[in-house]
């Protein structure tokens, strides 16, 4: 009686049964056919080759692991040393005040190598392989999960001022979440310095090269972007700062709420200060002393840390610029004159160097040629 | 049945300990792996952790693991346990999942209609319409369907996947396909009469 009833079902599933009408043997067919039609995603490829990566670098560290633990006295010694380190560099830095501590922080870190890393505080630095690095530092500050596979344990001392420096060099790009929820896209070729720990004073990052914040509110505890020339202060809201070394202005550009600004800041004469309204950018020259606010579209600065450049009104050297430190090639104008010639588009940073340098070339009826890590535009000397 | 005995060399390689097969496993089935957990959960890290941690075990335990086994079934149950899983520890981490159900549901089914299978205006709405009952099946129910249809496994895997015994899968699947049948035979005939 059961076995019956199994070999009729079977039937109806193979669509050779005679019991069914042919409406009934469309219907068992049809749903066959959209049942096999449902979510055949595949994995994005570069995300298939990350997670690849994580699965094979965790086999290794784990091997690694097993063979270290045979040493544990070597290790605890190792720690110590590093704890007593830490304690030596946040009574110095207790001594001076935040902002020129983690100046002085930045200043002490060398760039090196080609990987993303995380300094902390004990000076352990910890290499970040990826090209998009993902931080999270959990609401305590000590652990900090990286990349959503390993999690870093950090001593934080009782001692206020001990800083981590985040390092991310030129093709690289690295997404922080601190410890109060405020969330930083860092841009390539940029240093971060931040308190292990925030106080309950102020929350404040010192910043070199550029990064879009969007700062968690928290009432009574602002928010302070230090930079070299420019300080921002804001209480909660997003926005972006460019300060690069190698640039000769400092720019913020707001997308929402509200950000003061302040220049001038070693000035004896005295700083000044001055509001932002959204979709405003503000750009200083700390040659001449002048603050300008110009109303801009904020995508056209922002949407870097969404993986492409909306570019309007911008000049061929500012575009250049920002690619070469996106893909860390050098890219060079042939004559110099091109550099201001304006270029408006899309270009979508998941694309290879080469690709959006024939999109930009092509636009612009320039001719490129590629040597071995840099890309030299010309202007087209064939006239269409 | 050519293509299992690939699978299962591979998979014999695999447990003798070649890295190659352990690649080549990754670079067949995280496809397939990834839309299945997408099925279940919409949250894309949590699948590629689950992914990552199924991996890890298989590498570990890679000499225990039988030499016989169907490879996608195999991954896709251990996938299974291995998102329930994560999904109870992220219910007790929230405190919402006191009384939550053990597994993770299957969510509802977004179906691409390929463009042959649409013959006319009246065939799209007939599919249009079964789709519509076909989301309105019991979880469970859709599973199976799916489990079947879509991934062309046998009633001893579904039900091992589902943790529920041979007949019960049966009766699942029988009554599903009786009740899609019930409700469109109707517009079926209707169609039929009018084209």
């Amino acid at each position: 009686m059961k076995n019956r009833r199994k070999d009729k079902l079977d039937k109806f599933l193979s669509e050779e049964s005679n019991d069914l009408t042919p409406e009934q043997r469309k219907i068992i067919e049809n749903t066959g056919r959209l049942i096999k039609s449902v979510g055949n995603e595949k994995l994005p490829a570069e995300e298939k080759a990350d997670l690849w990566n994580r699965i094979s670098e965790n086999l290794l560290s784990e091997k690694q692991e097993t063979a270290r633990s045979v040493r544990p006295i070597w290790l605890r010694i190792a720690a110590t040393i590093a704890i007593l380190f830490a304690v030596g560099i946040g009574y110095y830095a207790l001594r001076e005040n935040t902002e020129s501590a983690m100046e002085r922080t930045a200043a002490a870190i060398v760039d090196s190598g080609a990987a993303t890393q995380l300094i902390l505080a004990d000076k352990r630095k910890i290499q970040l392989t990826k090209k998009n690095s993902s931080l999270v530092y959990k609401q305590t500050g000590e652990a900090i999960q990286i990349d959503s596979v390993a999690v870093v344990n950090q001593a934080l001392s009782d001692l206020e001022s001990s800083y981590n420096t985040l390092l991310v060099p030129y093709g690289k790009r690295a997404f922080l979440t601190l410890q109060d929820g405020t969330e930083i896209w860092v841009n390539s070729g940029s240093k971060l310095v931040y308190p292990s720990r925030f106080t309950e004073k102020a929350r404040e990052v010192y910043l070199e090269g550029q990064a879009y914040f969007s700062v968690r509110h928290r009432n009574e505890i602002p928010f302070y972007v230090h930079t070299k020339n420019i300080k921002v202060e804001v209480l909660g809201t997003e926005f972006d700062v460019s300060a690069y070394n190698d640039d000769s202005q400092t720019h913020a550009v707001l997308a929402k709420g509200s950000i003061e600004l302040t220049t001038n800041k070693k000035s004896f004469l005295g700083s000044s200060k001055r509001k932002m309204v959204p979709g405003t950018r503000a750009s200083y020259d700390p040659a001449n002393k002048v603050l300008n606010v110009t109303e801009v579209d904020i995508e056209e600065y922002t949407s870097w840390k969404r993986g492409y450049l909306i570019l309007k009104e911008a000049p061929l050297n500012d575009i250049l610029k920002r690619l070469s430190r996106y893909y860390n090639v050098e890219l060079l104008l042939g004559d110099k004159q091109l550099g201001s010639v304006k270029f408006k588009g899309h270009l979508d940073l998941r694309n290879t160097l080469p690709e959006i340098i024939d999109i930009i070339a092509a636009s612009n009826s320039l001719n490129y040629h590629q040597t071995e890590r840099r890309f030299i535009l010309e202007k087209n000397t064939i006239k269409e | 049945m050519k293509e299992t005995e690939v699978e299962n060399t591979l998979w014999e390689r695999f447990t003798l300990g070649d890295q190659s097969a352990f690649a080549s496993l990754y670079d067949q089935y995280s496809d397939v792996l990834y839309s299945f957990g997408l099925r279940y959960t919409s949250d894309n890290e949590l699948i590629k952790d689950c992914i990552h941690d199924l991996f890890i075990d298989l590498h570990h335990y890679r000499g225990r693991l039988a030499k016989e086994v169907n490879v996608k079934f195999y991954l896709l149950k251990s996938l299974r346990r291995k998102l329930n899983t994560a999904n109870r520890k992220a219910s007790v981490f929230s405190f919402q999942g006191w009384n939550s159900d053990e597994t993770l549901p299957i969510s509802t089914f977004t179906f691409s209609i390929e463009h042959e299978m649409i013959m006319d205006e009246n065939q799209r709405d007939i599919l249009q319409a079964l789709a519509l009952e076909i989301n309105q099946l019991p979880d469970r129910q859709r599973e199976i369907l799916y489990l079947k249809f879509n991934h062309d496994l046998d009633y001893e895997e579904i039900a091992a996947i589902m943790q529920i015994s041979v007949p019960t899968c049966r009766t699942f699947i029988y009554r599903a396909l009786k009740q899609l049948r019930g409700r469109l035979e109707i517009v079926y005939i209707l169609f039929a009469m009018l084209s």
